[in-house]
């Protein structure tokens, strides 16, 4: 369905994306995970063929995307995207005039219930509730391919738990694939069912949530007890307190040994871990 | 036309709300000073030798803001509410061709009704005019708006063009060369003769040429910017 063949974009002398090679075959919601600057947004404006690669090749269903030939299939708005000044019904009346399959009922019956005043100027509303309106009017398009930038960026907690009821409910009435970039992992993993990890440019994973969270564990106790478990073992990440060691793991599951723990690692921790950690190996 | 291109000319009429305003605000002072015109002429000052210019260009001002702000503020919220590039270049020339021919008739209702009406008695000084100072009141009111309309619809999309490309490094080349053409052609007597005819004859020539020139070169500017469009970030 998207593929990425050894695409690289390049600002001036800044690598944003870097040769990176991705398939996404099937429908589904996917995280798209990354520090600040790892590439998301960069990776999402190639897709919808906003911006255009340096090298490599990008298609959606198919057909090569690129600024002169944007994808029909892709819908993406910008997070903080500018919108004109006007009312919350008229955004939404001209998404619908301006887009094919633009589902008008959707948005406003969202816009109701996520208490959005249909009569607040844009500029009137609360950063989140921006936010909340750019996401309605991107996730109310039919398009196949859905790309939503840090959607809940400005959210309180009871609106961030509303937007995964949101993004569900979308996805049920309409499956596709649908990429949401964010850094809230442990509430996206909710709705999510796979994850991609981009990190300085690069794809560093894409594997599903179930996956992740049966392979990425801990495993803690005396330093000189657990560093023998980990030969073989794909270590992420190692924290030391005294003689204590707790090993960040991404692997099959082993039966730690007595004197040795293993927990669950959260999906926050084995990002944290998986791109930044100390002692990755 | 494609519904589209209709809702994407719509949505950039309703949001130049500078343009009209800064024009609306022109227009006034304009009015006002014709009606202390009228006042003081009224009460038998004289006033044969005052000039002024006519209400006519003010109306300009609106296509020519209008080039500037549909490029540089509304290209990126149209994207952001789905608008495609293809309709956002064939919108903005609905854009311009309605402004333009309301322009176009607007100044040429003026130019009869006001212009020619009133300032040619010369009792309230004389308004310099854009059909009289380029000609085209001697060909007919007909010519008076289509030459107006041929040349405004020239005007904006060179304009919007040039707007267009402001983010990218052939924009400010493009800049630097207007300004060498102007400053390097007017000083140098066979050089200045090229500039003249150019501007003579999409300003001054006959109907027929003039129009016919300004509609060529704007539909080469138009078919450019399916070039530009096509590379633009969003």
């Amino acid at each position: 369905m998207i593929e990425f063949d050894n695409v690289t974009k390049r600002y001036g002398k800044t690598t944003a994306i870097d040769s990176i090679g991705l398939r996404i075959p099937e429908r589904g919601i996917y995280c798209l995970l990354g520090r600040n600057g790892a590439g998301k947004t960069t990776f999402m404006k190639l897709l919808a063929g906003h911006i255009a690669a340096t090298d490599g090749t990008i298609t959606a269903e198919g057909k090569r995307v690129s600024p002169s030939r944007m994808p029909e299939c892709v819908n993406y708005i910008e997070s903080g995207s500018v919108q004109f000044n006007m009312r919350v019904s008229d955004l939404i009346y001209t998404a619908a005039e301006l887009q094919d399959g633009f589902d008008r009922g959707f948005a406003l019956e969202m816009a109701a219930r996520f208490e959005l005043n249909p009569r607040k100027r844009y500029k009137q509303l609360s950063f989140g509730m921006k936010t909340m309106l750019t996401t309605i009017i991107t996730l109310a398009n039919n398009t196949r391919v859905i790309l939503l930038d840090e959607p809940t960026l400005g959210f309180d907690a009871i609106m961030r738990d509303q937007f995964n009821t949101l993004l569900l409910e979308s996805y049920h009435a309409h499956p596709r694939v649908i990429i949401v970039s964010t850094h809230l992992i442990d509430e996206i993993a909710k709705a999510a069912e796979r994850l991609i990890i981009i990190n300085n440019g690069s794809v560093l994973l894409e594997a599903g949530i179930d996956e992740v969270d049966e392979k990425a564990y801990t495993l803690s106790g005396r330093a000189k007890t657990v560093l023998p478990l980990l030969d073989g073992l794909n270590c992420i990440g190692k924290t030391v307190a005294g003689s204590v060691m707790a090993a960040h793991i991404y692997d099959e599951r082993i039966a730690p040994p007595e004197g040795v723990s293993l927990d669950r690692l959260s999906l926050q921790d084995f990002f944290i871990n998986i791109v930044g950690g100390k002692g990755n190996e | 036309m494609n519904k589209r291109v209709w809702a994407i000319a719509k949505l950039n009429l309703k949001n130049i709300k500078t343009a009209y305003f800064v024009t609306g605000l022109l227009l006034v002072t304009m009015i006002v000073q014709i009606v202390i015109d009228v006042v003081l002429a009224m009460k038998g000052h004289y006033l044969g030798d005052n000039s002024g210019i006519s209400i006519g260009w003010f109306f300009w001002v609106a296509v020519a803001l209008a080039a500037v702000l549909i490029p540089a503020r509304n290209f990126k919220r149209v994207a952001n509410l789905g608008g495609k590039r293809d309709g956002f270049r064939r919108g903005g020339f609905t854009v311009y061709a309605v402004l333009s021919g309301a322009t176009a008739l607007a100044s040429t209702v003026v130019y009869y009704a006001l212009d020619r009406t009133m300032f040619q008695s010369g009792k309230y000084g004389y308004m310099l005019s854009a059909p009289d100072v380029f000609g085209w009141a001697s060909y007919g009111a007909i010519a008076v708006f289509f030459q107006q309309f041929a040349f405004l619809l020239l005007f904006a999309m060179f304009v919007h063009t040039l707007t267009s490309i402001q983010d990218k490094w052939y924009g400010w080349a493009a800049d630097i060369a207007i300004v060498a053409i102007i400053s390097v052609f007017t000083p140098i007597a066979p050089l200045r003769a090229v500039l003249a005819a150019f501007f003579r004859t999409i300003l001054f020539s006959s109907p027929p040429l003039q129009i016919g020139v300004c509609l060529i070169l704007t539909a080469a500017l138009y078919a450019l910017n399916k070039l530009i469009y096509a590379r633009k970030a969003i």
